[in-house]
């Protein structure tokens, strides 16, 4: 009974400090391993290693996504329409409401981007662009929502961030960890600019060049799917802009969206057994469509 | 020794009680949000919270968080917008909460605005567009129109 109670009460004490590897580090200190400094260097190293993309605070994504906009926006025009532009911020924000994260630090924002490539780029921090192409494959609204939500779905996942590297995180957490002040020295500025260009051609890569992996973009789908059904979209804009691209991929020589993602033929499938499997039922709004039709032709 | 053992876990456990106390204290994690007068992105600002800045919790009901600021106002805002402090344990936490437990805590830090200014003097990026983006907003009162006359949401078959 004693042996338990006291198995009881050092269970507690450990899971009461902060650290196991802090207490490894000052049991090597105490026994004169280490000196303070050492142990100081030791524990900032350990708490770096430790971090993810997952430990990047909300401020820290949407600066991150900033740039990946301002860098994708050097390859892209802006389709200026303002009602249009409006009209997507609207929807784009319906589904982001009924998502994961409908709070970001600095929101969601939508924006049309000028050119007949079917396209969609999912920034961190929700920075969301769309092609007019692929605004042409969707007839109605539910598909609007349905392709906004994916992105949405994107961003919720952070599916951008994790294909930051794992040594740029590392030093741009060494310095977090190290600096006590938030203006740093031109130094420390200089490693942490060093990491964030690292990290952006990580994410400009992965969004531009070698695409989501199918798995992600399935996510992506699956995520897109809840969230419209969420806000009260019927889900069938999906399909219908899945066989859209389907038909459009047949006709293209495989660039832009269809390099950067799975054949919408495999996504289909796994779309309509989604949606089969979780009852999104829905029927298409009339007086959705009508306003769509309205603002997009 | 026993007796030190015991000492230190109680030590603990009057901390965590006492950390516990203090888990209806929030602090805003976005830059910029509002405390709604009913649980719904379109519904009506009661105050504009910024960054940073503290409420008190007073219900939670699917999500969302009835709180109450500094100035005595209340009305919701939503989970995903504040965040519990660092050293609040609750059994009830959620994934969400314990991945933005150090938010405030590493405001200003890592990857931040005086990063960003560092970064654009070795660049010719325009964000002239990122900008304008940025200052996109959809107001309440016309999200409630959209979402009305969409039927979507409280309006249609929608949450």
């Amino acid at each position: 009974m004693r042996k338990n109670m006291t198995m009881f009460l050092v269970m507690l004490l450990l899971l009461s400090c902060a650290s196991v590897s802090q207490m490894g580090t000052k049991i090597l200190e105490e026994e004169g391993v280490i000196d303070e400094q050492q142990k100081e260097s030791i524990d900032r190293v350990t708490a770096a290693v430790e971090h993810s993309f997952a430990d990047l605070t909300g401020e820290q994504e949407y600066y991150l996504g900033r740039s990946v906009a301002a860098k994708i926006l050097t390859s892209y025009q802006v389709y200026e329409n303002t009602s249009l532009t409006t009209y997507i911020n609207r929807v784009g924000n319906a589904v982001a409401y009924a998502s994961d994260r409908p709070e970001l630090y600095g929101g969601y924002h939508f924006l049309l981007l000028d050119t007949e490539e079917i396209n969609a780029f999912a920034c961190p921090g929700g920075f969301i662009f769309i092609t007019r192409g692929l605004l042409g494959t969707c007839r109605n609204e539910e598909a609007l929502a349905n392709v906004l939500a994916h992105e949405v779905g994107h961003v919720c996942a952070k599916h951008g961030l994790k294909a930051i590297k794992k040594s740029r995180l590392m030093e741009a957490f060494d310095v977090l960890l190290k600096e006590t002040s938030k203006h740093y020295t031109q130094e420390q500025l200089n490693r942490l600019t060093e990491a964030f260009d690292g990290a952006l051609g990580d994410i400009v890569d992965q969004l531009v060049i070698k695409g989501y992996s199918r798995q992600q973009e399935y996510e992506a789908d699956r995520l897109g799917l809840k969230y419209s059904h969420l806000a009260g979209y019927a889900c069938s804009g999906m399909v219908q802009s899945l066989q859209a691209m389907v038909t459009s991929a047949q006709k293209t020589t495989g660039l832009g969206f269809f390099k950067t993602h799975p054949v919408p033929q495999d996504r289909l499938e796994k779309v309509q057994q989604e949606i089969a499997s979780k009852s999104y039922s829905r029927a298409v709004e009339p007086t959705r469509t009508k306003r769509f039709q309205m603002t997009v032709g | 020794m026993t007796k030190k053992i015991l000492f230190i876990a109680l030590s603990a456990l009057l901390l965590s009680a006492g950390l516990l106390m203090a888990a209806t204290s929030l602090k805003v994690r976005v830059k910029s949000t509002k405390l709604r007068r009913s649980p719904k992105f379109y519904a009506s600002s009661m105050a504009t919270l910024r960054f940073g800045e503290s409420l008190e919790k007073l219900s939670e009901q699917d999500g969302w968080i009835h709180a109450q600021t500094s100035a005595g106002t209340t009305g919701w805002i939503h989970s995903s917008a504040v965040t519990t402090p660092k050293f609040t344990v609750t059994a009830q936490r959620t994934a969400q909460e314990e991945t933005s437990a150090d938010e405030v805590a590493l405001a200003g830090k890592g990857f931040n605005e005086q990063v960003e200014q560092e970064y654009r003097k070795s660049t010719e990026l325009d964000y002239t567009w990122v900008d304008r983006m940025d200052q996109m907003v959809v107001t309440e009162a016309e999200m409630e129109r959209f979402f009305r006359e969409g039927k979507l949401g409280e309006y249609g078959g929608g949450r």
